[in-house]
């Protein structure tokens, strides 16, 4: 029993030493209104809403003051009291909610301390909140245009698979575009209507009775199946969320070399597609929806000389503790070296180049096509012209001797 | 500031109803007429003293405003051999914005927040107005404290019972890529003409002298007014943090070291084939957005805010073709108006500038390549002028 004790306080000692060198947290926005809503919708009406559509609710804004704060105390012991630009680093996708959530978080996250308290009447304080326009975002709103990518999309989502399992709700899309007055052909389309009724429902409207068939039951699945055709290919995969999962990967080497003033916290604040590509790229989606602020978190614990990732997840709009999520292959807690092996063909991706390709070649050989029917036609039309020029010339010339002869007659 | 004692500038809103106040006079007794005169006279005088500089701007005409701002406050960027500071800890670093910076920023935004009550909603909406920072911390975080003072939630808004502030967004792009506010991305014509004419204004020998001087007090080579540029910046956030400077600085600082300082501003949009690269993206977003208000394309934004540096505000200026040498202090910032002249059918432009945070109405001045008042047309085909159609190209990138 004594042996069995001191197993146990050993093993919670040795616990206690490792610690969190470095951490990603990537979160979903909080509360909003719709998107986009359907035709036949008895709420499409925008001033019915409390915020214009697709915007960040006062709901939404604190729940991420309410994670804010719960951020702080996870990460008490890894970042100082009073914000450090140098070694946190918040970034946003270029979307109003986000950018606002972000702001809302860090709210909450930092409270101005006495120092830096600027105004007694206001206890907040201004953080930085990064971001670049969606269509240069390959890292984080992962919208940035890639041609190889769209050209593996193509073949995946005309693949006999894919067409097999997606015919499977083919009576479920017809009920919908029927009730809806809008095609759904999708998961897409299916998301896109099952999260507009989710959001009525949060907001007690009550929802047309057609929906009580389908909604939420038989739309959950293939609703949220969505959020894994981004990545359904090792290719998409590699091209979709490579990015973001260098740049993690490597803030966390630089935290294990002890880089000087290197990122201890990264901060990114997204969407349901950004928390589902990297859930489904890393092979661990449950097949549930992201919630409003739910969260990814990768942290590279420190045992002694030994270093590891942690991935957890909170999928719940209220403050929930996180729940460690087993990596294939390698746990819940993962050796770093063989995390870098095992996704390394995400990891390895050199985006500029990889999109870059196809892109100039196919454009060059565009190009070069057009080139060719654009000289074809011009050969093909002067020929013809000369040809008629020549043509007239004889007939010409064939009048004037026919007339010469004539005359000499 | 050269603009203090231009005789162009006008206050832009005097009340107009307090003449009616001062006409009925009482002529019952000249005693009592004196004193109601009298009276009526003080009466008008403090009323116009306070009213018009916290009474709203009417405007029957306005249509759109754009407003380009420097930051607040900040610690210096950089330091230099010999400084008595290398090691003082700047409470949050290099270059970032300080409390009293930004304090300077929200009073800026509550300033606009009353001198615009007639025009910009009280309630912020994201339809009306459009955010726009460079991507420094100092900047975006003068954006947000800007917004706290320019739109305090209304009730509906309020999220938090103690906290009167509501996240507002504001839209940014990395350095690297941005030539619209910051005008840092990378442009290889440009930056040839600015090194040869750097080198140029440095071989001057109107500077050795204060060369000279300057690198043997700072113990570094001080050759290029750039370098000047950066020690005036880094002296000047020092002296305003309250640390006494060195001695020697007493002789150059800020005295003769303020017109190298202000001329390597200028240096970045000196002439019109600079002004094209390095202010040509902005100016194209300003013509984009009076363009769009003119023909109703886009009704309801009528704000757009920018907030950048201090050579962004001199760009903006010398564009406009204002080439004295200039120096925006924190918080300066740079209006410019759309007005519609309904009857007439006609659009025009109006400037402004603000020196700093303290001065309390903005002051209108005259727009050098206009004739008064200055019209859409005119103002449009000047900006035309300065717009490079392939800015990739023209820089040879």
């Amino acid at each position: 029993m004594l042996k069995i004790v001191t197993l146990l306080v050993l093993y919670f000692n040795n616990f206690g030493e490792s610690t969190v060198l470095y951490a990603a947290v990537i979160y979903r926005h909080g509360d909003r209104t719709p998107v986009d809503t359907y035709p036949t919708d008895p709420w499409r009406n925008e001033s019915l809403w409390p915020v214009k559509f697709g915007e960040l609710t006062n709901i939404g804004k604190m729940q991420h003051y309410e994670l804010g704060k719960w951020l702080r105390r996870r990460y008490v012991n890894l970042i100082s009291e009073e914000f450090d630009p140098s070694t946190v680093y918040v970034r946003s996708t270029d979307v109003d909610r986000t950018l606002m959530s972000a702001q809302a978080n860090l709210a909450g996250m930092y409270p101005p301390t006495a120092k830096s308290m600027w105004n007694q009447d206001i206890p907040w304080q201004p953080i930085p909140v990064h971001t670049i326009p969606e269509n240069n975002d390959e890292v984080l709103a992962m919208k940035r245009k890639c041609k190889p990518y769209i050209e593996e999309k193509h073949k995946y989502i005309n693949s006999k698979s894919y067409k097999e399992r997606l015919s499977k709700y083919n009576d479920l899309m017809k009920y919908l575009t029927v009730n809806t007055l809008k095609k759904i052909n999708d998961y897409e389309d299916i998301v896109s209507i099952y999260t507009t009724l989710k959001i009525e429902t949060l907001y007690n409207f009550t929802l047309p009775p057609w929906t009580r068939k389908v909604f939420p039951e038989a739309m959950r699945d293939p609703a949220c199946y969505s959020f894994q055709t981004a990545t359904g290919t090792a290719l998409m995969t590699r091209l979709m969320i490579g990015p973001l999962m260098q740049q993690i990967v490597n803030h966390m080497y630089d935290a294990v070399q002890e880089k000087p003033n290197h990122i201890k916290l990264s901060i990114y604040s997204g969407h349901d597609f950004t928390i589902g590509n990297i859930l489904n790229g890393l092979g661990v989606y449950d097949g549930n929806c992201p919630e409003y602020t739910s969260t990814v978190f990768l942290e590279l614990i420190g045992n002694g000389s030994d270093h590891y990732i942690r991935l957890s997840y909170r999928n719940s709009a209220r403050i929930v503790e996180p729940y460690v999520l087993s990596l294939p292959n390698c746990g819940k807690l993962c050796p770093l070296q063989q995390f870098t092996k095992l996704y390394d063909n995400i990891i390895s991706v050199d985006w500029e180049k990889e999109c870059r390709e196809g892109s100039p070649v196919s454009w060059f050989v565009e190009f070069y096509f057009i080139l060719l029917l654009f000289l074809g036609i011009l050969y093909a039309v002067s020929g013809i012209l000369i040809l008629k020029r020549r043509d007239k010339k004889l007939l010409r010339q064939s009048l004037a001797s026919t007339q010469k002869r004539l005359f000499h007659q | 500031m050269e603009y203090d004692t231009n005789d162009t500038w006008r206050r832009s809103s005097s009340p107009k109803f307090e003449d009616k106040k001062c006409k009925p006079l009482p002529r019952r007794s000249t005693t009592t007429a004196v004193i109601v005169l009298g009276l009526a006279v003080l009466s008008c005088l403090m009323g116009y003293c306070v009213l018009s500089e916290t009474l709203p701007y009417e405007s029957k005409t306005l249509r759109l405003v754009i407003i380009l701002f420097r930051h607040g406050a900040r610690a210096p960027v950089s330091s230099y051999k010999s400084d008595p500071f290398k090691n003082y800890q700047w409470p949050d670093g290099l270059g970032s914005l300080t409390n009293a910076g930004k304090v300077q920023l929200y009073e800026l935004g509550r300033k606009y927040r009353m001198y615009y009550a007639n025009f910009i909603p009280e309630e912020y909406q994201e339809k009306d107005v459009y955010i726009r920072s460079s991507d420094s911390s100092r900047c975006l975080m003068s954006a947000y404290t800007f917004l706290a003072g320019l739109y305090p939630p209304s009730e509906r808004q309020i999220w938090h019972p103690e906290l009167l502030w509501q996240p507002i967004p504001v839209h940014s792009l990395p350095r690297e890529l941005d030539n619209v506010v910051a005008a840092t991305k990378s442009c290889n014509s440009w930056k040839t003409m600015y090194q040869a004419l750097l080198a140029e204004n440095n071989a001057d020998p109107k500077y050795a002298e204060l060369f000279d001087s300057l690198s043997k007090y700072t113990n570094q080579s001080m050759r290029s007014i750039l370098d000047v540029d950066f020690l005036f910046s880094t002296l000047q956030a020092q002296q305003e943090a309250g640390l006494k400077l060195p001695e020697w600085t007493r002789n150059v600082f800020p005295t003769k070291m303020k017109q190298p300082f202000m001329l390597s501003l200028a240096l970045l949009s000196y002439n019109e084939s600079l002004q094209r690269l390095h202010t040509g993206p902005l100016l194209n977003n300003i013509r984009t957005h009076l363009q769009e208000a003119v023909t109703h394309t886009n009704m309801d934004r009528a704000l757009y805010i920018y907030s950048g540096h201090d050579v962004n505000l001199v760009s903006l200026m010398r564009a406009l073709g204002h080439t004295d040498l200039l120096e925006p202090e924190y918080g300066a910032s740079i209006l410019l108006e759309l007005h519609e002249e309904v009857e007439q059918d006609t659009f025009y432009i109006k400037l402004f500038y603000r020196n700093n945070t303290k001065v309390e109405v903005p002051m209108e001045i005259r727009i050098p390549f206009c004739t008064e008042p200055c019209t859409y047309e005119k103002f449009i085909e000047h900006l035309g002028t300065l717009i490079p159609t392939d800015w990739e190209g023209e820089c040879q990138n």
